[in-house]
Order: C-alpha cells, then structure tokens, then sequence
C-alpha cells in the first residue's frame, strides 16, 4: 500500500516520520499535497503510530479518499483513534479569540491531540501556521512553530508542516521565510512546474546542499568508526583465532570463545550450547561466561521454542534487536517469556557453529540487558567467530582422539609385552595345542613341571603328556573346546618325562581366531603334587587326631566312671563309718557310763581303775566327736549349695540359744547388729557356730568368755568379726590354722579335732567368702569371714 | 492291767544298742512294755500275726514303734514301707532309732513317714519325749 503512494510527485521519503523530524514541505497544489499527507499517514499507519491530522476539511477528506483506496479501513481507525482528525479553521478562531494566551492554548490542545501516544512515535500533519501566516500573523506562525519544537524535546514524535508556494508571493518576507526555514529541521519542495520563486530555490539549493555535506560528514564518521571497530574486531577475532589454534582442549577452546564473542559482539554475556551424548540419552550442556554460573544454573535447559529453534534446529543466524518487541519472543508456556529471576535479556544473538562441511558442533549465544545493542557488523563478527570455533572444535577433537589411540596402541603393545612376560616367567605351565591336539607353544613354567624342553616337545601331539589309562580324558576335553566351552581346575594326573606322574590342575580354555572360529586350545597346567601330597597329610593328621581323640574320650569316660565308683564308695564308706564304725564307740560310752554311774562304788575302790574307765570314756567321746567332725566336713565339701540373703542376727540368736556354753554364766557374748548377707544359711550356721564355740573354748586358766561380733560393710561386701579373750594365735600358725586336722595347741587340755576351722574355711569358699585371723598370740583372736552383700 | 496295755515294740539287732536301748528305757520310767525283735523280718511277722506270733493275746499290735535302719533280712526303711502298705497298720507310731545323722536317712525316713527320729545312744529324756505323747492318748 505504502507502494502506491510513493508514486507521489512529492519525494517525501526522505527523513519523514523518523522520530523528532519536524518538516516543512512547500507544495503548490491541494491534490499534490494530499498525496504527500496520505503517504505521510500512511506510512505512520502501517508501523501501527497514531497519526493526528491538523488540517482543512476537504483536504482532509481527500487523505481518507486516498487511504481508503489503499486498504485502510479508515472509520475503524478514526474509532479506534489510531487517526485523529481536527479542523484547522476552528484551531485559527479559537487560538485568535482575544483574552487567551495563544501558546498556552496551542500546547494544550497539542497535548490534548497525541494523548496516550507517548509509547510511540506518533506523526502530526499540521497547516495551522500556513493558515495564519496567510492571515498575515507570521508571528504567531514562528511561535507555533517554536513550541512544536519544544514538545518535540520532551516527546518522540515527527510533524510535518505544508505551506503553498504561493505563500511566497505576497504573504510572508524574505527574513520571514529565513526564520520559518530554521523552525523546521528538514525542508521539502514540491517538484512542481509552478514556479518556484528564486528565493526559496536558492534557499532551498543551499539546505539541502548543507544537508547533503552533513549526510556525507556523518556517514564518513560513522564510515570511520565502524572501520575502527572493525579493525579492533578483527585483532580480536586475529588473536582469538590463535588462542584456538594452540587450544586442544575442547572445554578451554569453549571458553575462548565465548569469551571472545562478549569482546566482539558487546554482548554482557554469552554461552555455548551443544548436545553430548551418554548411551541412548543425548543431553545439552553450556558453557557460560560473562554471568556466574549461578545466575542460570536454576532454570531449565532452554527449549526449542520458537526464538532458539531456528539456531538449535536449523542452524540459522538469529539477531533481535529487543527481545521483548519480538513476536517469536513469549509465545511458550510456562514461562511466555524469560522464566521468573532470569538475566534481563533485550539484544539477542544467535548463531550456530559447524564447520564448512557441515558439521555441527552447537550454538553460541550472546545476550544483553539493553535493546540495539548487536549491529550487522556484530553479526558477523559473531559469524566469523563460530567458524573458527568449529574450526578449534574439530581440531581439538581430533588431537583428543588421536591421542586416545596412541594411549590405547600403547597400553596395548604394553599390555602384550607384559602378558608374554607372564606366559614365560609363570610356575604355571602354559601350553597351547591345535584342533588336532599337538603341541604349539610350551613355557617354562612346562619344562619345569613335565621335564620336557620346548624344542623337543612342540608339535607332539598332547596325549604324549598323558597316562595310558587317561588317554580317554583327551576327547571329552577337545569336545568341550570345540564347541566353545572353557574346562576350569580339572584335577588329574600326568606323565613327566622320566615316567613319574604329576598331579595337575587344569584351566583349559578355546583359542579362537579373529573370525571367532576355534582353532586351538590353550591350557594352563598347575602341579598340584605338593598339594596333593599336604592333602593326604592332613587326612592322615585328621584321622591320627580323631582317633586320640576317641581314645582320649574312652580314657575320659573310663576315669569318669571310676571316678563315680570312687565318689559313692566314699559316700558308701561315709555312711558305714557313721552307722558301723560309730556302733561301737557309742557301746564303748554306754559301758564306760554304766561303770561310772551304776557301779561307782565298786570301781571308787581302785583310783587307778576309775582314771582308767574316766579316760576311755574321755577318748571315746573325743574320737566320735572327730568321725562326726570329718562326716560333715565330707558334707560341706561334698553338697550343692545355693545363695540366698541370709539375716545374720535371727541366725546368731539361733546358735546361741542351742549352745549353753554360749549364754551366760558360762560365756559373755555380744552381738552387734549384723544385716544380712548373701549366703546358704545351713554353711553360714556351720561357720558360725564353729568359730563362736572356739571363741568360747581357748581360755586361759581362771578367765571367763568374753566374745564380740560384728559386722564392717564395705562397698559389696560383709565382714564378720567374732573377738575373744581367749589365748589367741601366735603370727607364724595362721597360716596352717584353717588345714584339716591342725591343732594348735596339741599339748594344752582343750578338746577339738581339728576339723573345725577347716569346715569354717570351706564353708566359706563354698559362698564365695574368705576366711582370716588376726592375732598376736597373747590378747585374744580375732577371727573374720567375709561374704556378699545382698 | 499292765500286761494287757499293748507294748513298744523295739526292732534292734544290735546288743550293746539293746543293752544301751532297756537301760534307758528302765530309767525313763515309762509304765509300758518294751518287747525287742531282732530282725525285720520278725518285726513284719510280729505286725501281721504270722509264725510264732500269731496269738494277739499274747503279742498285741504295738503302741509304737522303735525301728533301727539297718537291720538283718529287711533294713528299717523296708519294714517301715510295708507298714504304710498295710491298712490295718496305717496308724501305728514309728519312731526311728539310728546311729546314723546322715540327712539322706532323716529324709528317706521323712518320705515315708515317721512320727519320730532319734540318734542313738537313746537317754530316759528322749525316749520320754517321743514315746509319752502316744501313751496318753486313748485307744
């Protein structure tokens, strides 16, 4: 549509409509002007600005004529307010009423005209200084002019001014029409056959003269300045390109790069992304430089949308100059735009970087936070930049690859080197054969084992090595081989050379070419006699241990049972004693008592005959007392105790209460209060009563018992002490005291068997308790035993 | 009156025990009968009226008891068994007369049931002691 109307006489293309331009056209017919004007707001239109006529009515009906047979819908404009119409006339009456301030109202109503456009570049058409300059007002005409100019400053708009050549003539001066020319930034004639005063042609020559130089001036500077920036560019590309060249690395040769291309391009950051490949999975990787890697590690890999699908997919340039005025920008769910905490990105630039043949290594992206900020020199720049990249790229892999093959030829050659080494050096003997069964290869490990020396032995068939009874073994094996199958640890037997058999372990497995057809067997042979030989030994030690050790558990078993028989004879020879033995001593008593009572008189006569009876009765009653002494001390030894707390005091009153010679007058004893301890009550009464009755018996001559006990706790354990007034123990008998049959004091007159203590000191041990003495020989003893606590 | 009341019956084979038992029992003073047996055997004949004993005018069903434990034929605990067997001797006081203290034989004795245990040599004061509470009772 723009097309048509520049089919215009009236060359207005040139500057028009460009933000701040304030034009003056001088025309020389309403028709002429009216296609300059439609072309004016045509263009406007188009690029979606308001566009606000000032005009006459007929003229502007004209405009709408022409717009409407363009295609525009001009009602719909008109109420959409994307057209504005006003009535010049009724702006000249009003703006010349008298009592109003005329620039006020014109800069008013101006505001009022391209209200809600400050977001875009509205253009105004305006002939209401033509209409008073034709009025004869020129000077209000240059004060309109001039506050257009001031709005201008504050606001992106463009205007365009007419006036008709005509003007000239009559209506306005020469410095009048000087002063309007510098009103207006850019002035415009009508090619026109109407003649054209002098004046304004000259005028007109010599503008656009200057206009022209100051073109040619601007365009060499910026002519200048992109050659400089270009030459900067390119010793950065220069020196990039080398960096590369020395790169190897992949990753270093990435960032290079990027790190270039924020040089080059302006760009506040840049990333490199490619897909690399695990198993089935392919995945995108970047590399970032210009931002931490924090500002982007939280979002998602970027998508193939529609702004990144055309470098990711279709290896194509993309340059935007604001991202946010893009259509291809917002269009993708979930985010219609940067996800939430993104970079600001206004300029954007795209490109992908594969080599000359095609290959495609990735894409490199450049961004930054400000609009227009990547020009067509940046581009290609950007351009160049991936060329040398993939050109890095495709070396550095190259490089890498080569060296993993040299690394792989070398551990490989090392690998065969080290594995010959083994063959030869092994204890093993490591043989192979072919399908045929005879012998190829033959180690040392094989000469050492079977005797024979490589030379004389390769190419003699394997059954050489065999044993004639095993001869069968060979086919079973070559059978397994043949169909692919390994043998693992066979044990069996072989021949050495001098005849003797060898006992073998064999690991045999198929040898196979590179078409993966069996051609031979390779064996691995371990001489296992020694071990075989340790076997048997230790079966032999197995067997020579299992039978002393039956024999050990007969002789056991045999002691065991005697060891019974010996017990119960014991126990048989315990019972006759007190039964049997006993029978006649308690005769013996019951004699010696009827001699001393019922015939007193008769043996009173002889004093000797009556000691005589006395001292039988005497030793009888003693050598009961001590078979008695020994049967319970049998029975201390001898029955299974079990512990339970035991309260001393009710048991000392017990023990004391059951033996006169304990209570008074006989003896003074004196009990503490004692507790209870953990013990077996029948073993504590023995202890107890053991000691209190020797306590009571050892007395000097004349002297009366006088006996303490009581009772030290410390932490778990109780001691029980029984102090006497008695003659007490000399140091160097303590040790012998608690002995069976030990008495102390042979030679003194005091009766006792010497089982006593020996019952006390057992008892004791029985409950876990320990037994002592503590005297000086001359003041007493005092005897303790120590027990659990509860 | 005397020679009816039924008598102790004493098994002892042993003679200075019996010597030692009569002597004690002269001086305990006890207004009863003291018959002595010298086996177990006899002793079961005796309670059962077998043999020799088999006129109860003469040899009545005892008062009590004395039982040695060991004794010729049948040993004490034996005697002392079969006569928990028998139903016509279920009430009859035994009281056992040992040289032994052992606590097998107080328990074996116990298992049984005893109404007494005495170790020999017997005094006047023991035998009064296990024998009288039977005596007063009534028949």
């Amino acid at each position: 549509m723009a097309a048509d109307i520049h089919k215009g006489e009236v060359s207005v293309g040139h500057g028009l409509g460009r933000p701040g331009e304030h034009t003056a056209l001088f025309y020389d017919s309403d028709p002429q002007l009216s296609r300059a004007v439609a072309r004016f707001a045509g263009e406007g239109l188009g690029a979606g600005v308001t566009v606000c006529l000032i005009a006459r009515n007929h003229l502007f009906n004209s405009v709408c004529t022409i717009l409407g047979e363009n295609g525009f819908n001009v009602d719909s404009l008109l109420k959409r307010r994307r057209l504005r119409y006003f009535d010049v006339t009724v702006w000249k009456d009003a703006i010349l009423q008298p009592g109003i301030d005329p620039i006020e109202w014109f800069v008013g109503q101006l505001a009022l005209a391209l209200e809600g456009t400050e977001a875009e570049v509205p253009r105004l058409y305006g002939e209401l200084s033509s209409s008073l300059i034709a009025l004869g007002n020129s000077d209000l005409a240059m004060r309109i002019e001039e506050a257009g100019n001031d709005y201008l400053v504050e606001h992106e708009a463009a205007f365009l001014c007419a006036y008709p050549l005509t003007m000239l003539d009559h209506e306005i001066s020469r410095d009048d029409l000087h002063l309007l020319c510098q009103k207006h930034s850019c002035i415009l004639g009508a090619e026109s056959k109407a003649v054209v005063s002098d004046e304004l042609r000259s005028i007109l020559e010599l503008r656009q003269r200057a206009d022209s130089l100051e073109a040619e001036v601007a365009s060499h500077r910026i002519t200048e300045r992109n050659l400089r920036d270009q030459t900067r560019a390119l010793r950065i590309l220069q020196r990039i390109a080398a960096d590369l060249a020395r790169q190897n690395d992949p990753e270093q040769a990435v960032t290079l790069v990027i790190e270039g291309g924020l040089e080059l391009t302006g760009a506040s950051f840049g990333a490199f992304f490619h897909d690399a490949q695990e198993g089935d999975r392919i995945y995108t990787l970047y590399t970032l430089a210009g931002v931490p890697p924090e500002a982007f590690s939280q979002f998602p890999m970027p998508r193939r949308t529609a702004l990144f699908a055309p470098t990711f997919e279709e290896q194509q340039v993309v340059r935007i100059a604001d991202v946010g005025e893009d259509p291809r920008h917002g269009q993708n769910a979930p985010y219609n735009g940067l996800p939430p905490g993104h970079l600001p990105v206004r300029s954007y630039l795209a490109v992908p970087v594969k080599t000359r043949t095609g290959k495609v290594f990735g894409s490199l992206l450049f961004g930054h936070g400000d609009p227009d900020v990547f020009n067509e020199s940046a581009e290609e720049m950007a351009i160049s930049l991936a060329d040398h990249a993939a050109l890095a790229l495709e070396n550095a892999n190259l490089t890498a690859a080569l060296q993993r093959e040299v690394i792989s030829l070398q551990s490989a050659q090392t690998k065969s080197r080290r594995l010959a080494s083994i063959v030869h050096s092994s204890e093993d003997a490591i043989i192979s054969k072919d399908l045929d069964g005879n012998i190829r290869t033959w180690n040392r490990g094989a000469e050492l084992i079977f005797g024979y020396a490589a030379e004389e032995i390769i190419g003699s068939p394997i059954t050489r090595l065999f044993p004639p009874h095993l001869l069968p073994e060979e086919d079973a094996i070559m059978a397994r081989i043949r169909s692919g199958q390994q043998v693992e640890h066979y044990e069996t037997v072989r021949m050495r050379k001098d005849g003797t058999p060898v006992d073998i372990s064999l690991s045999i497995s198929p040898v196979l070419d590179e078409n993966g057809k069996v051609v031979g067997a390779a064996k691995i042979g371990r001489d296992i006699s020694e071990r075989k030989r340790q076997e048997a030994e230790l079966q032999r030690a197995n067997l020579e241990l299992r039978r002393i050790r039956d024999e050990l558990e007969l002789r056991v078993e045999e002691r065991t049972a005697s060891l019974r028989e010996a017990i119960s004879q014991v126990e048989e020879f315990s019972y006759t004693v007190s039964h049997d033995l006993r029978a006649p001593l308690r005769a013996t008593s019951v004699y010696c008592d009827v001699l001393l009572n019922e015939h007193r008189t008769l043996i009173e006569r002889d004093a000797d005959a009556l000691r005589c009876v006395q001292r039988i009765a005497d030793s009888t009653a003693r050598l009961d007392q001590m078979i008695r002494d020994v049967l319970a001390f049998g029975r201390v030894s001898k029955n299974e105790i079990s512990m339970s707390p035991v309260n001393l005091d009710s048991l000392i009153t017990d023990i004391i209460s059951h033996s006169p010679n304990l209570q008074s007058p006989s003896a003074t004893v004196t009990v503490h209060p004692l507790g209870e301890v953990l013990g077996h009550a029948p073993s504590l009464t023995q202890v107890l009563s053991n000691l209190l009755n020797n306590a009571v018996k050892f007395m000097p001559e004349g002297q009366s018992p006088v006996v303490a006990i009581w009772a030290d706790r410390r932490e778990d354990r109780v001691r029980i002490w029984v102090k006497d007034n008695g003659i007490g123990i000399a140091p160097e008998h303590h040790s012998r005291l608690f002995g069976i049959f030990e008495r102390i004091h042979p030679k003194l007159p005091y009766e006792g068997s010497g089982v006593g203590l020996a019952i006390v000191r057992r008892a004791a041990e029985r409950m876990g308790g320990a037994v002592g003495v503590e005297s000086d020989g001359q003041h007493g003893s005092q005897f303790w035993v120590e027990l659990a606590t509860v | 009156m005397r020679d009816r009341l039924p008598p102790i019956l004493a098994v002892e084979d042993n003679e200075d025990d019996a010597f030692a038992l009569k002597r004690a029992f002269r001086r305990s003073d006890l207004e009863i009968d003291l018959h002595l047996i010298e086996d177990g055997k006899a002793a079961m004949d005796y309670l059962s009226g077998t043999g020799p004993f088999a006129d109860r005018e003469l040899h009545p069903i005892p008062r009590v008891i004395l039982l040695d434990l060991k004794l010729p034929y049948l040993s004490g605990l034996e005697v002392l068994a079969e006569i928990r067997r028998a139903p016509a001797l279920q009430s009859l006081p035994v009281v056992i007369l040992s040289g032994s203290d052992e606590a097998r034989d107080h328990a074996r004795a116990n298992e049984l049931g005893v109404q007494g245990y005495l170790v020999k040599p017997p005094t006047a004061e023991n035998l009064v002691e296990v024998i009288q509470p039977w005596l007063n009772q009534s028949e």
